[in-house]
């Protein structure tokens, strides 16, 4: 009789214990579990974004050094000032100046840069012209936008006469930079 | 003697199965602990990886020849129509060889939005009365695999003595 009485307490002490256990420390421990799988989801995710971001920079970086076309590019690497901008007008003006050929710059005007919706920082530049002849124009317009060109200019509008005169006529060139 | 041993042994049996459920209940919880330790190592190593990886896209994207290429790649087909567009040039010189082939003057060239437009004089002369000059250009210059623009439907045309004259939009193809 004692011995079943003494194996009670021994159940009753090893089912407190056992409760002890799992509420102080299991519980704690099975909560901590899912709050760092949680974080590990999360971290993996992260991870997982990044590497892709990263391969593809990888792939590009490749891509770029067996690339040929460097001169494709060229004309967005500038880093124009306002400076030399008008120098460079300016300077084209004076070189193709001549007896029979005249281009003079009359307005230059500035937009604030801004960031296009391609990513490139985007300058609007306002030129008004006035020239001796459509071969004039014509030799202008092919230095603003030749991929050659130090600085490659998009017209994304013109006028001009168009009537075969012989005399002057003063035109307006809206230009569009894009730049790094 | 036997009912009493039955009780004892089923005192027993219970205590046994008491103390299995304990021996568990710590494996478990052991187990547990040691999980929780290898996923905070494990997140540990995530977010040091995070930062590495972090900091060779933050280099990759400072360097400007990259940056431009990459841009310039994601925007080809806007770019390369972007130079078409601007080819102010080559849009004056077609007209200048359209006026040629098809004894039409343009007057005005005005350009925006990717349409041109000007003012057509088509003029009589000994080989071709006015209206024939009109008409032949509009018909023909729509089959002209040459022909850099479309034409959009004219909306008047007048003639004056010799003269026919209409404004014509043409629209970059």
């Amino acid at each position: 009789m004692l011995a079943i009485k003494d194996n009670k307490i021994k159940n009753l002490t090893i089912f407190l214990l056992t409760i002890f256990i799992l509420l102080f420390f299991t519980k704690s421990a099975f909560y901590n579990m899912n709050e760092l799988l949680d974080i590990n989801n999360k971290n993996t995710q992260k991870v997982k974004n990044i590497v892709t971001q990263l391969n593809s920079l990888q792939k590009l970086e490749q891509d770029l050094k067996s690339w040929k076309k460097d001169k494709s590019i060229k004309y967005f690497m500038v880093s124009p000032n306002r400076s030399d901008l008008i120098q460079y007008f300016y300077d084209y003006s004076e070189d193709i100046s001549n007896a029979w050929n005249s281009l003079f710059i009359s307005n230059i005007t500035f937009s604030k840069p801004s960031k296009s919706e391609l990513g490139f920082m985007k300058e609007n530049i306002n030129l008004v012209v006035t020239i001796s002849n459509k071969n004039v124009l014509n030799a202008f317009l092919t230095k603003l936008t030749s991929d050659r060109s130090e600085y490659r200019f998009f017209i994304p509008s013109f006028s001009f006469p168009n009537d075969n005169r012989n005399s002057w006529y003063t035109v307006t060139i809206p230009l569009i930079l894009l730049y790094k | 003697m036997s009912l009493k041993n039955e009780i004892y042994k089923k005192n027993n049996n219970s205590f046994n199965f008491s103390l299995l459920f304990l021996v568990l209940v710590i494996i478990l919880t052991i187990w547990l602990y040691w999980y929780n330790y290898y996923l905070g190592w494990v997140n540990n190593n995530l977010e040091n990886e995070y930062i590495q990886k972090q900091k060779l896209v933050a280099e990759k994207k400072q360097q400007e020849k990259l940056k431009v290429y990459s841009l310039y790649i994601t925007n080809k087909n806007t770019i390369d129509r972007l130079k078409k567009y601007s080819q102010i040039r080559s849009f004056i010189n077609h007209l200048t060889y359209i006026s040629n082939k098809y004894w039409v003057i343009f007057k005005w060239f005005s350009y925006s939005n990717w349409k041109l437009s000007t003012t057509v004089y088509t003029v009589s002369d000994s080989n071709k009365i006015d209206y024939q000059k009109t008409v032949e250009f509009l018909r023909e210059y729509k089959k002209d695999k040459t022909a850099l623009f479309n034409i959009e439907p004219i909306k008047w045309i007048s003639t004056f003595e010799s003269n026919q004259k209409f404004n014509i939009t043409f629209k970059l193809k």
